[in-house]
């Protein structure tokens, strides 16, 4: 019997945000070594957050990610208001939720069209399927330019906006302001369905995955501001008690914490847990297009989330044109909200998946302690183990008649499967925690890079 | 630019007006803007990736945007758009000027005629303009206007734009 050797390393992940690198070792048959590896400098914002204003997390954490700056601030101002004891809601959550469909907009058009479409198609880049199908790539470019309009309207800025606060914003938008996305949204509406059927009929790997799926649900439609945290396991507990359930550690080989459930097991946040755990909380347009392309309610195949961020735009657009026809400038443009002592979470849907929040306040509002727990963070070990499980797949199925060719299918094969989850590497290198060993008297583990 | 029979003339400005020099870009088009009504102007704060949708195919396109260790700051510079080099494709974290002109080429909306002019710049850290570039803000205005072959719209004491 002659047993195979794999080893191969890509140095930087193409096509995702951030910098990464992916390593897999394989001797006799047996994976020996496997590492998604973040090596992107820690940028410790959790540390700035310490000893600034109660006000203050909502436009700081917004610099952490430039392609979900409302996240971090709906999550930041989640949590805040809930040690101030304030509910935001009425025309005020509809135009926070206006803003996060904007954000879910340009993040998922930019990921499917520019990131992940091309690892279907045979394209190297996004420029490569520009050259190739130009007006379907227009299009993609419109709808996220669609995206970013709204969070500008909303926001003050296309990116990292500005006029978010704690209680809601500094200035309503007018009313005629909103009233001019409703053209646009229009055309986007059908973009949006024409993308799906695009992507649904791209040609899919085999791949069937079973980590547990995490997300918020809540009462008032697809799960985006908040809701209590559930899986398809029946997990439903409030963000509050998510270190009893959820734990951080660090490992050698990233510069991100690294999520995994109390037990040890993998999980898995974003459009396959929302899709999973919400399937009954979608438009019935939506149910009705998934229904007509067989989108299973729960989709196990990652390689298939290209389908599921299709659809979310959809729910995203029509969700955008209801808040937009329903509109009513809000006045005052925010509600009070007294700095106060305390400890509080706060949890929203960030287009890549779950992101938690927590802070510690003193009688001031100063921030004594914060936390940020992004989605990335989460899923690094589900997406190594399905990393792995591609590795087993194709050692399975070729044994030791692997041709160089399918062992360099392999490779981007496995790289894809690390695009599947669009992970923000940007996002998740903020961790606080380091640990120091005392060298003198053992051997010094490897630091991360 | 003037006198064409078709499309418009269209000044883009793209950087940060909070990263100190690097929002040159639009504080030069904002006084192009008050010194003539002969072009569209548009500024472009980050995600260039849609910068192709901002003209037509017959439009007259300039952009400008600051660039660094070419020459005393707040030298004006023609740079031929061909000769960029585009790195689109590794992230979408950072499209620029080259990548967001590469897009264009690819998605067959290059406009008619593509002028991008950098001006230098030194300082690109936050906060705002360095006071050596923003005293240059008018004369730069006006040397684009002569590039562009406009006559200024507004005679330069009725200008409401702060002259430094």
């Amino acid at each position: 019997v002659t047993h195979r050797n794999v080893d191969f390393r890509v140095p930087t992940l193409a096509r995702v945000e951030g910098e990464g690198a992916l390593h897999v070792e394989v001797e006799d048959d047996v994976i020996t070594d496997l590492r998604l590896e973040i090596y992107e400098p820690p940028r410790f914002f959790e540390a700035f957050l310490r000893g600034r204003g109660f006000g203050e997390p909502v436009d700081i954490t917004a610099r952490i990610c430039g392609i979900c700056p409302a996240a971090y601030q709906m999550s930041a101002a989640a949590a805040l208001e809930r040690i101030a004891g304030v509910t935001v809601d009425g025309q005020l959550r509809q135009l926070r939720r206006l803003l996060y469909a904007g954000e879910w907009i340009e993040s998922h058009v930019l990921h499917i069209g520019f990131l992940h479409a091309p690892d279907f198609l045979g394209a190297d880049s996004g420029l490569e399927l520009a050259d190739r199908h130009p007006e379907l790539i227009t299009d993609v470019l419109r709808l996220k330019k669609i995206g970013n309009d709204i969070m500008e309207v909303v926001g003050g800025r296309p990116i990292h906006p500005v006029n978010v606060r704690l209680g809601g914003f500094y200035r309503a938008p007018d009313q005629e302001v909103i009233a001019a996305l409703a053209e646009p949204l229009a055309w986007a509406h059908q973009a949006a369905v024409d993308m799906v059927r695009w992507v649904a009929g791209f040609d899919f790997p085999d791949l069937r995955i079973d980590h547990e799926f995490v997300s918020l649900r809540s009462e008032d439609g697809y799960p985006v501001l908040g809701g209590r945290i559930v899986s398809d396991r029946g997990l439903d507990i409030d963000v509050s008690d998510f270190d009893a359930e959820f734990s951080e550690d660090h490992v050698a080989h990233s510069t991100a914490l690294h999520g995994r459930r109390r037990t040890g097991d993998t999980y898995l946040t974003g459009p396959l847990a929302r899709w999973a755990n919400n399937r009954d909380r979608v438009p019935p347009e939506v149910d009705a297009l998934a229904i007509e392309l067989r989108v299973p309610a729960v989709e196990r195949n990652p390689f298939r989330s290209i389908v599921i961020r299709g659809l979310e735009v959809l729910v995203a657009v029509i969700e955008a044109q209801a808040m937009v026809a329903a509109y009513r400038e809000p006045d005052p443009a925010s509600v009070p909200v007294t700095p106060t002592a305390g400890v509080g979470w706060g949890v929203t849907e960030a287009p890549r998946g779950t992101l938690v929040h927590r802070y510690e306040t003193d009688d001031a509002g100063t921030i004594l302690d914060a936390r940020i727990i992004p989605p990335t963070s989460q899923n690094q070990p589900a997406i190594e183990a399905d990393v792995r499980r591609v590795v087993e797949d194709h050692l399975v199925r070729y044994g030791r008649d692997a041709t160089p060719e399918a062992d360099h299918e392999l490779q981007h094969r496995c790289e894809i499967a690390v695009r599947n989850h669009d992970p923000c590497i940007s996002c998740a290198t903020h961790f606080l925690t380091v640990d120091v060993r005392d060298t003198t008297s053992t051997e010094p583990e490897e630091k991360p890079r | 630019v003037n006198n064409r029979p078709a499309g418009r003339a269209i000044v883009i400005g793209v950087g940060h007006r909070d990263r100190a020099d690097d929002g040159i870009g639009p504080a030069v088009v904002d006084a192009l803007a008050h010194r003539t009504d002969q072009v569209v102007t548009l500024v472009r704060e980050g995600d260039l990736a849609v910068l192709p949708l901002l003209w037509e195919a017959d439009d007259d396109v300039v952009i400008i945007d600051a660039v660094a260790d070419r020459g005393p700051v707040g030298q004006l510079h023609e740079i031929d758009p061909s000769r960029l080099r585009s790195g689109v494709g590794v992230s979408t974290h950072g499209v620029d000027v080259a990548d967001a002109i590469e897009l264009a080429r690819r998605l067959r909306c290059t406009p008619a005629r593509l002028r991008l002019f950098g001006i230098t710049a030194r300082d690109f850290g936050y906060g705002p303009m360095s006071r050596e570039l923003h005293h240059r803000v008018d004369r730069l205005a006006d040397e684009l206007l002569n590039e562009l072959g406009c006559l200024p719209d507004v005679a330069p004491g009725n200008r409401d734009h702060p002259v430094s």
